[in-house]
């Protein structure tokens, strides 16, 4: 009996071994979030509330009744070719505003640096950021709130027909946290009624359409937030993190997966999202076609 | 206090006539051999329940040879939701032999009214085994959420547009873990993706400790702590939930 129980200790140090050799291996990572997340959703949700405070959220004016912002989503800035096509194209007149739904970076600071140097000048072109799992790897989270600050805000384009809002929510963490839910039945209870469309953004997908090792919203947060959706007449929510692009029209509310934009995504592509006289509509546009 | 009663008779009427109706499907041995009854109360707290919930569960198990069909029913009770009759469960098992170890394959519904516009309904298979000190359990489950008829009304949503969305398949996983403390007491920890009433992503473990006082050979009492996190597999655990679960099982023979 001793020595099946030395044999089966024995056989767990071992196994130790290529575990910690697969930790190694992978760089982009920080697989002590295994355990505890070096911060939590609620501390994160209490800093992108501090910070909205002090920084109004912004109401961009467009001229036109019509209007188009573009989205993307899995950057995983170190490589930046695929981004910067993303802002060539942003860069068009036609374009209002762009907006990155998390894992924009690895999380390490050379790639927040990468990233910060290459945004244009936000007076001359709006963007929109928030928090992706990886973008809070390696305590990413302090350097994405210096660089950039909240992570959980809403911005609104005006027209001189209408206004829209564009929630922005933070599931880095893979839940939106009590306090971030409070906020967000706030604003739509609030704010709803006083715009025409409601846009919600975000990085963790609310279906799983395959297998994956990437996670979801628990399915009791996913049941409150299509309830909350429903009720409020969201029009869209859209979503990355799958790195898959797929469309789930639920009612009223149209549920968006997009592709990665990565330069490793052979599939990469980002959304137009457009207002044409009046109705919503989308456009993935790929960036590598598939060969 | 009037309306918990009605509901819990209504839950109470529904899991009986469920089994009534499936008698004949059941029935094998001319009579049932063994009915129990599974009646447990949750006391928990969550990102999304506003506050401490508590949930009331019945459960009724009618068992012939090796045959069980089992219906049970979920009232809960929570600042975030209005509908207190939050889900009804429906279960056919069988215990088959492969090489002389006992398998229980189980199919099973799940409804779950979780609000007034929407649904989430579940249908899957399970297959449990287990020996002295451990437990497994692997199965799938399918889940579609849809809009109630009231609801495509009431928010004016053509024929044309989809009221619902299927989730195809989702593994369904328990590794349990038992030790007998001593003839009447149990211990059993647990990682799983699910349990009656609640099916999680794959994704997304929880853990859970059990501990079974066995009074006589009629009746279990038993209490579970669960602990559910968000974002394991994202590499960024966070807190979700817990729930404290006190129950007792009854079998009339």
């Amino acid at each position: 009996m001793a020595n099946k129980i030395k044999y089966f200790k024995a056989r767990h140090l071992l196994l130790l071994f290529p575990v910690l050799f697969f930790f190694n291996c992978y760089p982009d990572a920080d697989f002590t979030g295994f355990i505890r997340s070096t911060d939590r959703v609620n501390v994160r949700f209490e800093q992108s509330d501090e910070w909205n405070k002090n920084h109004p959220f912004k109401n961009l004016v467009v001229n036109t009744s019509d209007y188009q912002i573009l989205v993307a989503a899995d950057s995983h800035i170190g490589g930046v070719k695929n981004f910067n096509l993303l802002l060539d194209e942003a860069r068009k007149p036609e374009n209002t505003a762009f907006v990155l739904v998390g894992d924009i970076v690895t999380g390490k600071k050379e790639d927040y640096l990468v990233f910060k140097n290459q945004l244009p000048d936000f007076a001359k072109f709006p963007y929109f950021l928030l928090t992706g799992n990886h973008d809070i790897y390696f305590d990413g989270w302090k350097l994405f709130y210096d660089y950039f600050g909240s992570s959980t805000y809403y911005f609104t384009i005006q027209t001189p027909a209408a206004k829209d809002i564009f929630i922005c929510l933070d599931t880095g963490g893979g839940t939106l946290g009590d306090k971030q839910l409070a906020w967000l039945k706030n604003i739509l209870s609030t704010e709803r009624d006083n715009h025409r469309h409601c846009f919600v953004f975000t990085h963790v997908n609310f279906f799983r359409n395959r297998h994956t090792g990437s996670t979801n919203l628990l399915v009791p947060e996913i049941n409150v937030l299509l309830d909350l959706f429903v009720q409020h007449r969201v029009n869209m929510v859209i979503t990355g993190h799958d790195h898959i692009p797929f469309v789930h029209v639920f009612g009223n509310t149209t549920y968006i997966t997009l592709a990665a934009l990565a330069d490793f995504d052979r599939n990469a592509s980002y959304l137009k999202l457009g207002i044409n006289e009046g109705k919503t509509g989308y456009e993935f546009i790929s960036l590598q076609p598939i060969k | 206090m009037i309306l918990l009663v009605k509901h819990i008779n209504r839950c109470l009427i529904i899991s009986l006539l469920t089994l009534i109706m499936c008698f004949p499907f059941s029935f094998q041995n001319a009579v049932f051999s063994q009915i129990s009854f599974d009646h447990y109360i949750d006391v928990g707290n969550n990102n999304v329940s506003q506050g401490v919930y508590t949930d009331f569960s019945t459960r009724v198990l009618v068992q012939s040879g090796s045959n069980r069909v089992s219906s049970g029913a979920l009232l809960s009770f929570s600042n975030a939701q209005k509908n207190i009759f939050s889900a009804y469960f429906l279960s056919f098992s069988r215990e088959i032999y492969e090489r002389n170890h006992p398998i229980n394959i189980e199919g099973f519904y799940l409804c779950k009214p979780f609000s007034e516009d929407l649904r989430e309904f579940n249908v899957g298979f399970i297959a449990d085994y287990r020996n002295k000190h451990f437990g497994f359990n692997l199965g799938f489950n399918s889940r579609l959420y849809s809009f109630t008829r009231a609801a495509k009304l009431k928010y004016n949503i053509p024929d044309s547009v989809s009221t619902r969305v299927w989730v195809p398949i989702n593994l369904m996983y328990q590794l349990s873990y038992f030790q007998p403390l001593n003839k009447k007491m149990l211990l059993e920890v647990r990682v799983t993706d699910f349990n009656t009433y609640t099916i999680l992503q794959e994704t997304n473990p929880m853990i859970l400790t059990k501990f079974t006082y066995t009074l006589n050979d009629k009746i279990q009492f038993y209490s579970e702590l669960c602990y559910m996190q968000a974002g394991l597999l994202n590499i960024r655990v966070n807190y979700f939930g817990y729930y404290l679960r006190g129950g007792v099982l009854w079998q009339i023979k």
